[in-house]
Formats: structure tokens, sequence, C-alpha cells
């Protein structure tokens, strides 16, 4: 035992001696862990939001198909989801795609209509409003904005004035705020007239940047749907359990219709957004071989001052395996510690919203302002990037901590 | 024999970083993404609960896919084969080649008659 704790001294030691050579390697293994784990702590707080989002979610969320592809929904169909066992609510909802050209930007924005009678029960729901309120049962022709809309549309949101200023490329004194109408005539051709009653938070924008929420009688009268069409429709049930019976009994009872559980909602964001990250995955294997590539070259290069030592300690009766043991911990030790930092370097980087890169990072388009993304690092996360990060490039430079260990005494001290 | 080994600086550095990085993985997961503790995640929570659950509007560009639900419909732009080759939307991009197995999975079987 004694022996190995002094191998692994000297292996430390070795660290501190070629310095030079062990921050060229661990440099490569910081940024390339970091590059891995901001991307994975991102990722895994979509998922883990999708995951805790599934109770909030309706049971059943019913669509119309019309030959495979998903249409209105015809509201003629409620009275008899409502006879089905353990339905308490059922909420139709209109909503749709509003493509704006605002000065030069083309801008997508989603309209969506609410049953405000049939609103679930939510006293939180207040507390996500930045300015203004939302909307109560009975409202017409008014609308509650997401923050990127608001910032984008010219609304007095937030401190960061300037930002909004530089979205909307309108002066200070054009600012407009809660109270004030607005007019939409998307480039489809719809037209509305709203006063605008409130904002929600920055905090929630992940959820909300591009909302538009109004009426369902709104919605229905900006899209032209007749009065028993929606976009979909939402239900409620009273008891856990019970979504996969209605949604078979749903699908069995109606034709052309699609209908997904909470669940299935759930697993498709998972799927969505726990693999969006090809680009990066696809950017992350090239660094990652390249770091390999390079810890191989720098471990395989023996200077000329390593090589006569490593011929000193052999003629005093260093076997073979403590060499090639000693290497070995080195390359363990540069492993491990530029696994450490780079973690911590890709979590600190997550958290601060991934400055410069969030776009990519993300995996989506840009057009909305920045907003904060849900980080979340589980331990089998943090299990995985030590072993991706400690492993290989432990394992890649056995060969070179071989050719090392069998180096000729005579030969190397001579040299 | 420990008392030595604190005395090189490498385990020290190696022994602070990751104090620091459990402290602040354990704060995120049990503070800022637990919902009854993260007044934050209680409000995105709000608005799924409010809205009925919208999709994340991180996928601008494609036109049709704020709703999650659409899924594959959604990515093909409601054209016969046009896929949207936007390289972020690899639900469909780099998935083992353009397999579309979640949905048969998700969706429910209707029985004829």
């Amino acid at each position: 035992m004694k022996k190995y704790l002094n191998l692994l001294l000297v292996a430390v030691q070795n660290l501190r001696r070629y310095k030079a050579k062990s921050i060229t390697i661990t440099i490569p293994i910081i940024l390339m862990m970091a590059v891995s784990s901001f991307m994975m702590f991102s990722r895994g707080g979509f998922v883990k939001d999708a995951e805790m989002a599934r109770e909030f979610l309706p049971d059943v969320t019913i669509q119309g198909i019309e030959a495979g592809r998903v249409v209105k929904v015809s509201l003629d169909i409620i009275p008899e989801i409502k006879k089905i066992p353990h339905v308490k609510t059922v909420a139709p909802r209109v909503w749709g795609y509003i493509p704006l050209k605002i000065d030069d930007l083309d801008i997508s924005y989603t309209l969506m209509g609410l049953e405000l009678e049939d609103l679930p029960d939510n006293p939180e729901f207040l507390e996500v409003m930045e300015d203004g309120s939302f909307l109560v049962p009975g409202d017409r022709n008014k609308v509650v904005l997401g923050y990127g809309v608001a910032q984008t549309l010219g609304f007095r949101v937030g401190e960061d004035i300037e930002q909004a200023l530089e979205l909307c490329t309108i002066s200070i004194s054009d600012l407009k705020n809660i109270g004030d109408e607005i007019t939409i005539d998307d480039t489809l051709g719809n037209h509305g007239k709203f006063k605008v009653i409130g904002i929600l938070k920055n905090r929630v924008q992940v959820y909300s940047a591009d909302l538009m929420l109004v009426s369902n009688d709104d919605a229905r009268d900006f899209f032209g749907y007749a009065e028993n069409e929606a976009s979909d429709i939402l239900l409620y049930l009273d008891e856990n359990g019970s979504a996969d019976r209605a949604a078979l009994m749903i699908s069995q009872l109606f034709k052309n219709t699609r209908v997904m559980t909470a669940k299935a909602l759930t697993n498709l964001v998972k799927e969505a957004f726990g693999r969006r990250s090809g680009t990066f995955s696809a950017m992350w294997l090239i660094l990652f071989s390249t770091v390999l590539m390079f810890a191989w070259s720098q471990t395989t290069h023996i200077s000329v001052d390593a090589g006569t030592e490593i011929g000193i300690l052999k003629s005093f009766g260093w076997q073979t395996g403590d060499i090639i043991l000693v290497k070995m911990v080195e390359s363990l030790l540069y492993g491990f510690l530029g696994t450490s930092i780079g973690i911590l370097l890709g979590f600190v980087y997550a958290l601060m919203g991934t400055p410069g890169i969030s776009g990519y990072c993300i995996g989506c388009a840009s057009i909305y302002p920045k907003f904060p993304v849900p980080v979340s690092c589980d331990a089998d996360s943090i299990i995985l990037l030590f072993l991706i990060g400690v492993i290989p490039v432990t394992l890649i430079t056995a060969i070179p901590a071989w050719l090392a260990g069998t180096i000729d005494p005579d030969k190397a001290i001579k040299s | 024999m420990f008392k030595y080994f604190f005395h090189k600086r490498i385990f020290l550095i190696i022994l602070i970083l990751q104090i620091f990085f459990w402290s602040l993985y354990l704060i995120n997961e049990s503070v800022n993404m637990n919902y009854s503790r993260s007044h934050e995640t209680q409000m995105r929570m709000s608005v799924i609960k409010t809205i009925g659950g919208p999709c994340i509007p991180i996928i601008a560009q494609c036109c049709t896919s704020r709703n999650i639900s659409e899924g594959i419909y959604a990515r093909r732009s409601d054209l016969p084969g046009g896929y949207c080759f936007h390289s972020d939307c690899d639900l469909i991009n780099t998935r083992k080649l353009y397999k579309e197995k979640y949905y048969t999975i998700s969706i429910s079987k209707k029985k004829k008659g």
C-alpha cells in the first residue's frame, strides 16, 4: 500500500515539475468538459421542467385530424365527452400563429385564446404579471402580452428601456403603456384591435415570450373560426390515473381526433429538447477527439530530461510497471482536475444563461430577446461527465505510458 | 498520511473544486429546480397550468412548431415531403434517419365499428 501511495506522490510531484506540459494538457480538457457540461445542464433544465410540468398539464388534449393533418376540432363532441367518467372540466382553446412584419423584422407570434370562464384555479398566476392585470371572465378585445412581444411592440417594460428601444426602433417618448391599444394586422390578412391590460414577467419568458393571450371569442374572431370550432380541447379529470382510459374512450367515440395524454405531451417535450443538441453534439465530438489526440501527442513526447530521469529510476530498481503506473496516474490526475474545473465552469456558465451562444445552446432560432432558461444537473449527468472526462484521457495515454516504461535505461541515460 | 496528502496542493485544489461544485449542485437541485422551494419554478408551472401547456417558444423559424403536440406534422411545414432542414430540428434531421417511432406509441388506437 505504502509503495502505491509513494508512486502516487511521485506522479503529483511530476505534475508540478513539468508544469508547462500539465497546463497544456489540462486546458483543452477543461474546455472540452465545460462545453459538454453547459450543454448537458441547459438541456437538463428543459427536461426537468417538462417532468415537473406533467402534473400541471391538462390530463387529455384533443385535436382534430383530417387526412392525417392537424385541423380545427368541432365543439359538438363536448357534450359526449362530459359523459365520460371522471371528467371535471372541458376547456376548448382557440389559438394560432400570427406572422407579423414590424419595421424590417419578420416575426411570428402566438395568439392564444382562453376559455376565461373555465380557467383552472390558479391564484399563483397573479404573481407572473410584470405589470397590469390578467384577463377575467367577460373580457373582450383585451390582451395580455408575453414579455418578448411587449418589448418588440414598444411597451415600457422592465428596467431595460434601452434594450426595448433597440428592439423596436422607436424613441422613448413613443413607448406604449398598459392600457394602450394595439392593432394587429398579420401578413395573412387577419385583423384585430386589442387593449393591452397586462404583461407577463421576464422570468416566465421561456414559456411565454411570444404569447398574446386573449379570450377564446376574440381569438375566434381574429382567426375566423366558427362558433363551434376550436384549435384543441383540454380535458381535466378528477382522478389521477384515469387519463389513459378517458383518452382511449374518446378516440373510440370520435372519428378524426388525435388524443394525447399529459404523459405523451411530456414525453414529446423531453424528446424534442432532451435531444435538441445535434449541432453541439457534433461539435463536441470533434473537440473530444482533438483533445484525446492532443493528450496522446503530449504524453508520447518524452523530453530528454524525462527520459534520463526514467533511466535513472530504472537503474535504481524501479520496475517497468511502476513507471507505467506513475504515468497513468499523471493522466488520471490531468483528467480529474480538468474535468472538475470544466464541469464547474460549464455549470456557472449555464447558470449565467450561456451568454454569447445561448441561441445555439438551447437549439433554437434566435429572433426572441434573451430570456432565462432553467438549468438542471442531475447526479447521472455528473457521473457521466466524470466518466467521459477521466476514463478516455487515462486510457489514451496507456500506450505512451507503456512506451515510457519500456525505455532502455542505458540508452536513456546516455541520451 | 492524509495530512501529507493535503500538503500537496493539487489534492487540495481538487477537493475545494469538488466541494464548491457539489454545493452548487445541491443548491440548484434542492432549491432552484424544486417546485416547493423555488418561486421561479412555481411561476413557470403557473403559466403552464393556466394556458394549458404550450411548447417552449424557441423554435421560432419553424412557423408551426410552437405546439409540441403537432410534432412530426409541424416539422413537415404541411407540404408533402416538406421536411424542415433547420439544423436544430434534429427530432427529424438526425434522429435515426427519419424514424417516427414516438408517435406510434403516443396515439391511442381507434377500434373499428
